[in-house]
């Protein structure tokens, strides 16, 4: 499981259950505040800040993987 | 913003526990759990962050073992999203050994909740937070702000008002000003800033909260922690979240703090070792002039932090030494040593003997009158206070960092001296306690208890509960625990009402001795039911118990109730776990025990027609 996922698993509750097409809707429990405690948690684990439109829940997972390779170079 | 991914602040935060050392060995879930769960909550920082604070907010909901003195209920109406917030409440919250209950509400809805007589609160919590942001202010950079500053000022306090009527004790939170503001460093001297007018509003806010509700400054709370790392506008613009997640534990810290030590449960006394805690070196091997105090970086630290024990101790809180040492050498220091901060007045108790530390502290509990609970423990040495932690875990035993430079910053985050404003008796407190180590004193040499009483030389006024002794009387009836006959924690609002009320006695008493003036430390309520009067509440602060005020209080009551044309008095006991001390107060003062118990409670009663209960004969009663 990637490290994402893994942080996923850990703040949703369960495995993101398709992978990086992984959308909300798929996920009972990926509500807006998940979404926030998701996003602070990669935040924080990639040392990165992720763009103003992943703030919002709605984009499927792999749009937070791919902004995280985009900004950190350690990831 | 940077807050983001760093930890906030670079200070020394070694004394923080980190999660895995709170979970042990086992499982998380089963993390805090144990004898020693009391002592690890008091370690949990807020500098640790939201995903630590996260973390624990959810193993603490798993904990059994946890014991908290006080449980009350509490909503918080905001302007911005408390969802995050909400779940690190209860954790803030048991740091100061409180439990919380907390009423979610909808985001936004103030007026909604206070003004709507129909769709507000089930039943309206113990307390009510109120908290807003900046934004909200309708605050227009570079345009006059008076306008916007009086419409704040009396948004939140009408809003104090309807919930005060509502029957909940407010805590106002205060507004945080943005990290950006365009007139930049000197925005503190432009009125037409954001900022200014921010501190303009708290700074209003504060001064009306003074015996009325409770203000938790925010904005201190922020400054500490730094504006850039406390604001987040991306997270206000996405989530309507106040500020970063990293400070939403700074921000339950503060929440909680207020109303903990609201209700009290604060530290009383703080406890502290000499050698490397109140002065570098060993007293027994350095000598008197030897020790390190005011002399140098290292003398200059110790100096320090006696000025910050100092600083407490105006605040109303006693000091104490716990320390091996030669109690002949300890005196030679506060007599002799000319850089000493602290004199040995400053101290309501000093203990140098080579007892072990816990039996020290234990001696001073007793001298002082003071529960374990109140008690904070200081010393340099990591070996002591695990054995103060291990054999009296009540006891709030602080982390020392290596630094003195850093003892106070280490003692200033103990949750036990949070602090808020206080009504003006509390200034009288810290010096009431050294009067009550020196009359404790003086009864040990004295024979007979009641030679010891009238040697106090004892004098108390009586007074009908005003708009002045207010506050103390509602801080009185929130904190008495022991010498509290009924228990009932009527609100200050309630009071407020039933002063008014024509068939109701609510009575302060003052006290004072040839040692201290101890303020108001006695109330009483009753009131008249047919031919019966009714003592509601009769509580002494414990700082006086055993000096027969009591007595003064259930005479007033008496002469009261007869005027009236009562024909008996009665008197309530409900037990509790921690009153047992005055289960035979009223068969003493000679009522007698009604076969019918008055709801859940033994009712006691005084045949007036008979006469009256005798009022104390060691105190003399002052008119007032």
């Amino acid at each position: 499981m990637s490290r994402i996922s893994v942080l996923f698993a850990s703040v949703v509750g369960m495995a993101p259950t398709r992978g990086e097409d992984t959308l909300p809707d798929d996920v009972r429990g990926w509500d807006s505040l998940a979404h926030i405690r998701l996003v602070y948690a990669i935040e924080r684990e990639f040392g990165c800040e992720l763009p103003e439109d992943l703030l919002l829940v709605g984009k499927p997972l792999g749009d937070l993987a791919a902004a995280v390779r985009d900004s950190a170079p350690g990831a | 913003m940077a807050c983001i991914v760093t930890d906030l602040g670079n200070h020394d935060r070694n004394r923080s526990m980190t999660l895995g050392q709170l979970c042990g060995e086992k499982g998380r879930g089963e993390s805090m759990n144990g004898p020693d769960c009391t002592q690890l909550m008091w370690s949990v920082d807020p500098y640790a962050g939201y995903g630590e604070w996260h973390e624990l907010s959810k193993s603490m909901v798993l904990n059994r073992s946890f014991q908290p003195l006080r449980h009350v209920c509490v909503a918080v109406l905001a302007t911005y999203t408390t969802d995050l917030l909400l779940p690190l409440l209860s954790l803030a919250a048991a740091r100061h050994r409180l439990s919380l209950e907390v009423i979610e509400t909808p985001f936004g809805q103030l007026e909604q909740m206070l003004f709507n007589d129909s769709c507000g609160f089930r039943a309206m919590p113990e307390y009510l937070v109120l908290a807003g942001t900046w934004h909200e202010l309708g605050l227009i950079p570079g345009e006059p702000t008076d306008e916007a500053v009086r419409e704040a000022v009396k948004r939140w306090t009408g809003l104090w008002d309807a919930a005060i009527a509502g029957g909940a004790r407010v805590v106002q939170v205060g507004f945080v000003p943005p990290a950006v503001d365009s007139f930049g460093m000197a925005a503190s001297g432009e009125d037409s800033s954001i900022s200014a007018a921010v501190a303009r509003i708290n700074t209003e806010l504060a001064k009306n909260a003074v015996g009325r509700v409770v203000f938790a400054d925010a904005a201190a709370a922020a400054s500490i922690v730094g504006l850039r790392n406390w604001d987040s506008p991306r997270y206000w613009h996405s989530a309507r979240l106040p500020c970063c997640m990293d400070a939403l534990p700074h921000m339950a810290a503060l929440i909680a703090g207020a109303i903990a030590a609201d209700c009290g449960l604060t530290a009383r006394c703080v406890i502290v070792d000499l050698d490397n805690t109140l002065w570098g070196g060993i007293l027994g091997e350095d000598g008197v002039d030897g020790i390190a105090i005011g002399n140098g970086p290292l003398g200059e630290s110790f100096a320090s932090f006696q000025h910050y024990l100092r600083s407490l101790r105006q605040r109303g809180i006693a000091l104490a030494v716990a320390s091996k040492n030669d109690p002949m050498l300890v005196e030679e220091v506060f007599n002799r040593n000319p850089r000493m901060v602290l004199r040995r007045e400053d101290f309501a108790c000093i203990v140098a003997s080579w007892q072990r530390k816990s039996e020290q502290v234990l001696d001073i509990s007793r001298r002082l009158h003071l529960g374990l609970s109140s008690l904070i423990f200081v010393d340099d040495n990591p070996a002591e206070r695990a054995e103060v932690a291990q054999a009296l875990p009540e006891v709030q035993v602080i982390e020392m960092p290596r630094s003195p430079a850093s003892y106070p910053d280490a003692l200033a985050s103990a949750p036990g001296l949070f602090y808020v404003q206080h009504s003006h008796d509390d200034g009288l407190r810290g010096h009431s306690y050294s009067g009550l180590r020196q009359a404790t004193e003086l009864a040990e040499q004295m024979s007979s208890r009641n030679e010891f009483l009238h040697s106090l030389g004892m004098s108390a006024e009586v007074r009908p509960l005003n708009q002045n002794s207010l506050p103390r009387a509602a801080q009185l009836i929130a904190k008495t625990n022991q010498f509290n006959l009924t228990v009932r924690r009527r609100t200050q609002s309630e009071l407020e009402r039933l002063m008014h009320d024509p068939s109701v006695l609510a009575l302060t008493l003052a006290l004072r001795d040839r040692f201290a003036d101890h303020g108001i430390v006695g109330f009483c309520l009753a009131f008249t039911e047919g031919t019966d009067a009714l003592i509601d509440t009769l509580l002494l602060s414990c700082r006086v118990i055993g000096r027969t005020a009591e007595r003064i209080l259930v005479a007033e009551a008496a002469k009261w109730a007869a005027q009236r044309g009562c024909a008996s008095l009665l008197g309530i006991y409900r037990p509790t776990d921690r009153n047992r001390m005055v289960e035979g107060l009223y068969p003493e003062l000679g009522f007698t025990l009604r076969s019918k118990p008055l709801d859940d409670a033994a009712a006691f009663e005084f045949d007036l027609l008979t006469g009256f209960p005798q009022s104390s004969c060691f105190i003399q009663e002052m008119a007032s």
